[in-house]
């Protein structure tokens, strides 16, 4: 019961906070900036076909409705907030009607899967090498990791992901550029390999910044932890190092790990965006890369707000499974 | 300054970074000796490779890469200053604020910084970035990104100030009749400027990182020299199915150049500000003294 | 500094000597920026501790008895490092020079033959760890078992020094002070080792409390006959 007043429902809360600052930004952003959207978008719309003008105006009408930018700021708030809750994001404009919602949903599944697989290596080679190099700092193997990592840690996603895509795209050509996987949808082994060569390079260029970020915090934390008193104990009792390492000095540094890994999934998630869009991945990265060209705003909106609350959920999902981790959340 | 030459002495990871830095501030005042103008195009024979003429060579719009080089690197860190500076001023004053006052009034201030930080900023800045499109300028992106950057850094300084309040020596001056307001600027400055320096290159990390991503995206002030703007130039011309990769080779060098350097400077520091270090250098001092 | 320590003898059963020390110098080398610095923690100690015993030292904090039980314990690394002298360990009638016992040797005795019991702390015990993997862990260090084997071990350990069953299940930040110390004790003593030392075992527990931990010692001294070699800054508690 005080698990549940003291850590459950806080969060919670929180959560609801995150969902609500979000959708609130995202409906005054486009209301707040200097620049019209309607005649932004009518004015790339009209730049490739000329439309009559009855036409020009009944895309008009339907903007502003789209838009929800009819009537007062606080009912277009409320409508705002109805269609978000029902999911309904409008209509693309480029590929006009097509709802973002369904241009969002042929995506996300790559974006998820790339993301989803890449965090869970990257944060488990990561701690698992910070570790065992802050439990053996003086090794040469230790050193030279932490050297290697360190120099690729502040490098921005960007020129990580576009610098592996130079060479092993250009220079030595043996992975595909554009797309996610070769023929159709299948569980079969030549859709499944194609899928792990495909997206090979994105979840490289994500899992070596991840490593190495995961590493720095990892191998500080061990430091700290192994000259704790339990640890001390444990290897003066005689404990194999592989027993201290992996029953003793990770399951304690791995509970800061996990509240951490929940506030830098944004982060991540960003780096995702960048990745995709660098390689061409059919995920919301390119999608989005595609909206901004095309000055779709829809999309624009549609990803910034499911991002928003996909990212808060997940944390929030992350968040809870700290009282399996941690005994002493759990029966306090 | 004693301090800064204590760091060049003793920690390598400083002395690495702050020469790489010194070069790049170098580069970046060259840009004020450039024999062209930054957006001029056809001054030198176009797509010429790197030469002892031309150092990093030519782009295919008769640019000289080196000397768009040096205002590409004096504009990126002008954006980033910028959003550093923003930033780091609304984090220190929410995060003294919160740390200070407490009670409801940090209540209040932490749930909102909690959940700013979870909200991932990327997404937020494109749809601002592509609301304002063509009308962007440095100006307006450094602010913008300064007003996105301020969430981890609040937090930080709470947590810092919250430390200090509880360390002997506050209660040692507050029991002595110290007023509050000499207490924090005599007392507890000197422990958060070293962090809030530490922090102010985290800051550049992440504002160099994001005018490198919206340019690319070609949401940034795209007539403006910028590393990320060359980037996106560079590839908008297809440099590397052309194979004139210097001219995209310059601006990513220079940006791993300038993080690393930025980086290793925020270790030395990190380093100077961990208690257990400090303690030695302490101890040295007495000895050799 | 070693001249503040003083060595009590309580009871004495057998002449002969499990642990002796002659002439042990122990000394805290440091070298920061090639300056060499010396701080001699155990200088010209010798003693000879007798089996069955409850030896007791006693001293300041900070007069080098820790360092003292480190280098008897042979438990100790840089700058920490023995000068001159020798320990002897006693085993089955051998008596074995400690300093030159190889890392392999040094482990096979431990906890089977020498145990030890750390200072009454919080966080001696793994604090994501039920109490009885714990037991388990420190068991299969040294004994082939099946884990069930293990806690069948622990039971029965637990219940013979009258400790309740349900911390077996339990996590140690659910147990209090003297609680997570008596099973400490229980968990350095499981495997019967013939040599114990304690370092400040009731240190930070209230006087009721460091009462029952000193009579847990006592008893498992006599049920098993066991040495121990007790560390206190406190002389009330040196067993009388």
């Amino acid at each position: 019961m005080k698990l549940l007043k003291e850590f459950i429902l806080p969060r919670i809360l929180q959560w609801l906070i995150v969902i609500f600052v979000g959708v609130t930004l995202t409906f005054l952003i486009p209301r707040l900036s200097p620049i019209n959207p309607i005649d932004n978008a009518m004015g790339r719309l009209t730049a490739f076909q000329s439309m009559s003008p009855e036409a020009t105006l009944a895309l008009r009408e339907s903007l502003l409705d789209l838009y929800g930018l009819n009537g007062s700021l606080f009912s277009q708030y409320i409508n705002f907030w109805k269609r978000v809750l029902v999911f309904d994001l409008g209509p693309s404009f480029t590929t006009f009607p097509t709802p973002v919602m369904r241009l969002i949903s042929k995506s996300i599944g790559w974006t998820v899967g790339l993301l989803s697989l890449s965090i869970i290596l990257a944060w488990v080679i990561g701690l698992i090498l910070g570790s065992l190099a802050g439990y053996f700092p003086h090794a040469w193997w230790s050193r030279l990791m932490e050297n290697m990592l360190i120099s690729v840690y502040p490098i921005p996603y960007y020129i990580l992901a576009f610098v592996l895509l130079m060479i092993f795209t250009y220079y030595w050509p043996i992975f595909p550029l554009v797309g996610g996987a070769k023929g159709t949808p299948a569980f079969s082994w030549a859709y499944i390999s194609s899928l792990l060569y495909y997206g090979f390079l994105p979840a490289l260029s994500l899992i070596v910044g991840g490593v190495a970020f995961r590493f720095i915090i990892a191998k500080a934390l061990t430091v700290t932890e192994r000259s704790s008193d339990y640890i001390r104990f444990a290897e003066m009792a005689g404990l194999s190092q592989r027993k201290v390492l992996f029953s003793y000095l990770i399951p304690n540094t791995l509970l800061p790990q996990v509240t951490d890994l929940g506030l830098s999934l944004g982060l991540i998630f960003e780096g995702a965006l960048i990745t995709e869009a660098v390689y061409g991945y059919p995920g919301l990265g390119s999608l989005l890369l595609s909206a901004i060209n095309s000055a779709d705003f829809n999309v624009i909106m549609g990803i910034t707000l499911l991002s928003i609350v996909g990212i808060a959920t997940a944390s929030l999902l992350i968040d809870l499974s700290y009282p399996l981790l941690d005994p002493r959340v759990r029966y306090s | 300054m004693k301090t800064f030459i204590d760091l060049l002495r003793f920690s390598p990871s400083f002395r690495y970074g702050f020469i790489i830095l010194l070069f790049v501030l170098i580069l970046l005042s060259l840009s004020f000796f450039s024999p062209y103008a930054p957006n001029k195009r056809r001054v030198v024979p176009r797509n010429e490779p790197p030469s002892v003429k031309y150092v990093l060579g030519t782009n295919s719009q008769g640019q000289d890469v080196f000397w768009m080089l040096t205002f590409a690197i004096r504009n990126s860190l002008l954006v980033a200053g910028l959003a550093v500076l923003i930033g780091r001023g609304i984090g220190v004053i929410l995060g003294l604020i919160s740390g200070y006052l407490g009670g409801t009034v940090d209540r209040v201030l932490s749930a909102i910084v909690d959940s700013f930080m979870v909200i991932p900023r990327l997404p937020l800045l494109i749809l601002i970035a592509a609301m304002v499109r063509g009308q962007m300028t440095l100006v307006g992106l450094g602010i913008l990104l300064g007003l996105l950057d301020w969430s981890f850094p609040s937090k930080r300084y709470r947590a810092q100030v919250l430390s200090l309040k509880e360390r002997d020596f506050t209660q040692t001056a507050v029991f002595s009749g110290m007023r509050s307001f000499s207490i924090v600027i005599q007392e507890h400055l000197p422990f958060i400027l070293p962090f809030l320096l530490a922090d102010i290159v985290s800051g550049f990390l992440f504002a160099i990182g994001m005018e490198v991503t919206l340019a690319i995206l070609g949401l940034s002030d795209m007539n403006a020299q910028s590393i990320g703007t060359m980037i996106y130039w560079g590839n908008y011309y297809q440099a590397l199915l052309t194979n004139k990769v210097w001219v995209l080779m310059a601006p990513i060098a220079a940006s791993i150049i300038i993080v690393v350097g930025f980086y290793l400077l925020s270790i030395g520091l990190s380093n100077y500000l961990d208690p257990r270090t400090r303690l030695a250098r302490l101890e040295m001092k007495v000895k050799t003294s | 500094m070693a001249a503040s320590l003083t060595a009590q003898v309580s009871t004495s059963q057998s002449s002969q000597s499990i642990v002796e020390a002659q002439d042990l110098k122990a000394y805290y080398i440091t070298k920061a920026y090639g300056v060499e610095r010396t701080v001699k923690a155990v200088d010209d100690i010798s003693l000879a501790i007798q089996q069955g015993e409850v030896y007791g030292l006693a001293g300041e904090s900070g007069c080098g008895k820790s360092t003292l039980l480190k280098v008897l314990l042979g438990e100790y690394e840089k700058p920490l490092t023995v000068v001159g002298g020798k320990v002897s360990y006693r085993f089955e009638d051998k008596l074995q020079d400690a300093t030159s016992l190889s890392p392999e040797e040094r482990q096979s005795l431990r906890w089977r033959k020498i145990s030890y019991i750390p200072q009454g702390s919080m966080h001696v015990l793994n604090p994501v760890r039920r109490i009885r993997d714990s037991f388990y862990d420190f068991i299969s260090a040294h004994r082939r078992m099946t884990k069930a084997d293990a806690y069948q071990l622990t039971q029965n350990y637990l219940a013979e020094l009258g400790l309740p069953a349900k911390v077996m299940r339990s996590y140690p930040h659910q147990l209090s002070g003297g609680m997570r110390q008596r099973v400490t004790i229980a968990l350095a003593t499981i495997l019967w080792p013939k040599l114990i030392f304690a370092d400040e075992p009731t240190t930070a527990l209230d006087v009721v409390v460091q009462r029952g931990v000193i009579q847990l010692l006592k008893d498992i001294q006599q049920k098993e006959g066991s040495t121990i070699v007790l560390i206190t800054h406190d002389l009330g508690c040196m067993p009388t």
